[in-house]
């Protein structure tokens, strides 16, 4: 009696998430003791929003993944809504219209890779890896190498409006959707039938969940995030250009990984996300201070990739087991 | 089990007192430096004198990206002036040429608190409000290398290597030293919308239009995109096409490179001559073996020398930087400010095969 309940509360703590949430406390620690300058909340909160589109296409991701699907184009798409939305507003439109097309295009994009992901049963690691350098290029012919600016007063600077003059608007949006998202997964039809096309596919085909629909409300409602990243960096920079957020589909991954989502599916957590996006601005924001080269600061992320890669493997085979 | 449970609440205290003991010696310094260093910037000399003394120079340099030998010259020299100094150097970059990827870079500094920041700047944009916020914070901002033209407000000054109108001008005289001063010649420049470029080859036209340049003669201008495949294609091309080729002028590297390569290939060192922007190191065998009479570029490791200076006059003597102000460069001599707070680091480097050992960049 007495040991199944010591099992239960081992249960409960011994999570996926837990590696990650370790690392959490070592990347503040770590942070303190490399730089003086590191533990100073202002600032961290200052430094967030740099990452925060990212993050939370990262939370879109997680879903995704859970779902047994990749998407590499995300951070070309991002790209791409920004680049469209600058050319529309220069092309004279206003931006109270732009946004609501900016996040349609997110839309479109997103669901362009579920449509041909669906349809044609090739892996989305190909299809995407083949819209990454598309959605890229596309902004790259549209802009060309120059960038676009000059947008109105209210729309640029989505860092700087704070809430309670402390927090800044993308941390509340990110956590905002956190919460949302993670209560869908965890608590709605919608997200048990997530992480059952995840799971077991052919399990869920015949308890008869729509799989492809399934995977296509959720590339598209990754390309929806696409759209809301895109437009908050286009606010945040106050310019368009073809080469931001190059790379970022891996620092993405990273994050969705490193929250102890499985990379074949059925199993994860927006909790962990968000703690993941949390230790990468943590960890970026100390080694940057210390002025680490930038390839040691992979190496750093590198590891800890691998470390909690292991570990949460571990704790998941745990948690089947008891 | 219970253990496991133990463990994780000690966790948890130990980051909360944590958080709660280094706040303060965190927080401290930044706040106690703000308003100290915009009083230092300012002030007189024998005023600034004292606090730069006490809080020392500390300078750091974002160059565009890391693994660029390109810039290594220029954080050496900027290097060697500092520390020569007493201060502090440090540099740091991105790994990829993002235009937002040196923004974290530049707040790190500021909450640093550092004196000077150096920047090769990635875009001419999108720095403008973090170069502000750490302007705000009392540092210096210094573009170096590149500057974000059209947006200069947003950063106190800028050292080039050297003034790029003279270059265009030096080019285009020993080029017509290099011909003796007849003959036919094609130009292969990088895009047909390179400013760089464009402007350079005005610079050649206006030239050519003088009575001394007459029998100079500018067949063709071709592009090859700044891709070393198609400048080298362009550079044939031109050999095949042109039976009374004698030069060929390159305002840009890879088109300088292939231009070589397309003489060498076609066997026609010294009848065929080579001139252009290159650097050094490339150079090096092109001049020896005579594809090339010479290449012109400027000298990197004076414009960080340069900028080193500068910061030192700023931090040490409270320097104010405007049009006309000269400071003292080291080695260099002196050093003028010129329109819009532009240092040129010196005059164009001349590249011949005599000189090109003397550096390494």
């Amino acid at each position: 009696m007495e040991n199944t309940k010591k099992n239960s509360v081992a249960k409960k703590i011994l999570r996926p998430e837990l590696s990650i949430f370790i690392f959490f406390i070592i990347s503040i620690v770590a942070g303190t003791l490399i730089s003086p300058d590191f533990l100073d909340l202002k600032y961290i909160l200052s430094t967030m929003p740099l990452y925060t589109e990212l993050g939370i296409i990262a939370l879109a991701f997680t879903y995704l993944m859970i779902a047994g699907e990749i998407d590499l184009s995300v951070a070309s798409a991002l790209t791409l809504v920004s680049c469209v939305s600058a050319v529309l507003y220069q092309s004279g439109m206003s931006m109270e219209a732009v946004i609501p097309i900016g996040l349609l295009l997110g839309l479109v994009l997103g669901l362009f890779n579920g449509i041909l992901v669906t349809v044609t049963k090739i892996p989305s690691l190909i299809i995407t890896l083949g819209s990454m350098s598309m959605y890229r290029g596309l902004a790259q012919v549209l802009i060309g190498d120059g960038s676009i600016s000059g947008f109105p007063e209210w729309f640029v600077g989505i860092d700087r409006m704070l809430l309670f003059g402390v927090v800044p608007m993308p941390i509340v949006i990110f956590v905002l959707l956190t919460v949302i998202m993670e209560i869908i997964l965890k608590k709605t039809f919608f997200g048990r039938k997530v992480v059952a096309v995840g799971s077991q596919p052919q399990v869920a085909v015949y308890s008869a969940v729509h799989v492809d629909r399934v995977k296509l409300v959720l590339f598209g409602l990754l390309g929806l995030s696409e759209g809301i990243a895109g437009l908050m960096s286009l606010s945040r920079l106050g310019l368009a250009k073809y080469s931001i957020g190059v790379g970022g589909e891996l620092d993405i991954i990273t994050m969705v990984l490193l929250g102890g989502t499985a990379f074949s599916g059925g199993r994860g957590s927006l909790t962990g996300t968000a703690l993941a996006f949390l230790v990468i601005v943590l960890l970026k924001t100390s080694m940057t201070l210390v002025n680490l080269r930038r390839m040691d600061q992979l190496l750093v992320i590198g590891l800890m990739l691998i470390i909690v890669i292991i570990l949460t493997d571990k704790l998941n085979k745990y948690q089947d087991q008891s | 089990m219970k253990r496991v449970v133990i463990a994780f609440v000690i966790c948890l205290a130990l980051v909360m007192s944590l958080v709660g003991c280094t706040k303060a010696p965190g927080s401290g310094p930044v706040e106690s430096q703000a308003p100290e260093q915009p009083s230092a910037a300012p002030a007189e000399t024998s005023a600034a004198a004292e606090p730069g003394d006490a809080k020392g120079l500390h300078v750091v340099y974002i160059p565009i990206q890391t693994g660029n030998p390109y810039f290594d010259p220029i954080s050496q020299g900027l290097q060697d002036v500092v520390e020569a100094a007493g201060g502090t150097y440090e540099m740091t970059a991105a790994d990829v040429v993002d235009p937002t990827a040196q923004i974290p870079l530049i707040k790190a500094q500021i909450q640093k608190g550092v004196d000077v920041i150096c920047i090769s700047p990635t875009s001419v944009d999108a720095l403008n409000d973090v170069c502000d916020e750490a302007r705000a914070a009392g540092i210096t901002v210094i573009m170096l290398n590149d500057d974000i033209t059209g947006n200069e407000s947003h950063r106190d000054a800028c050292v080039i290597g050297t003034n790029y109108e003279e270059v265009g001008y030096r080019s285009i005289e020993v080029f017509k030293d290099i011909m003796n001063g007849e003959g036919d010649f094609v130009v292969i420049s990088a895009t047909t919308d390179s400013p760089f470029q464009n402007r350079q080859i005005e610079i050649y036209k206006e030239m050519l239009a003088k009575p001394e340049y007459s029998k100079l003669n500018l067949l063709e201008v071709v592009y090859g995109n700044d891709e070393p495949e198609k400048s080298l294609t362009e550079a044939q091309a031109a050999i095949q096409k042109y039976d009374t080729l004698k030069g060929l002028l390159c305002p840009t590297t890879v088109a300088y490179i292939a231009a070589c390569q397309a003489v060498q290939n076609a066997g026609l060192e010294g009848k065929v001559l080579v001139y252009g922007t290159e650097f050094p190191n490339q150079a090096n065998e092109f001049l020896k073996s005579g594809v090339s009479q010479g290449a012109i570029l400027w000298d990197t490791y004076r414009m960080g020398v340069v900028a080193g200076e500068l910061c030192k006059a700023i931090v040490f003597d409270g320097f104010e930087i405007k049009e006309g102000a000269t400071f003292n460069a080291g080695k260099y001599g002196e050093a003028v400010i010129s329109a819009k707070n532009i240092i040129y680091g010196g005059p164009p480097l001349e590249l011949t095969a005599d000189n090109v050992d003397d550096y390494n960049f």
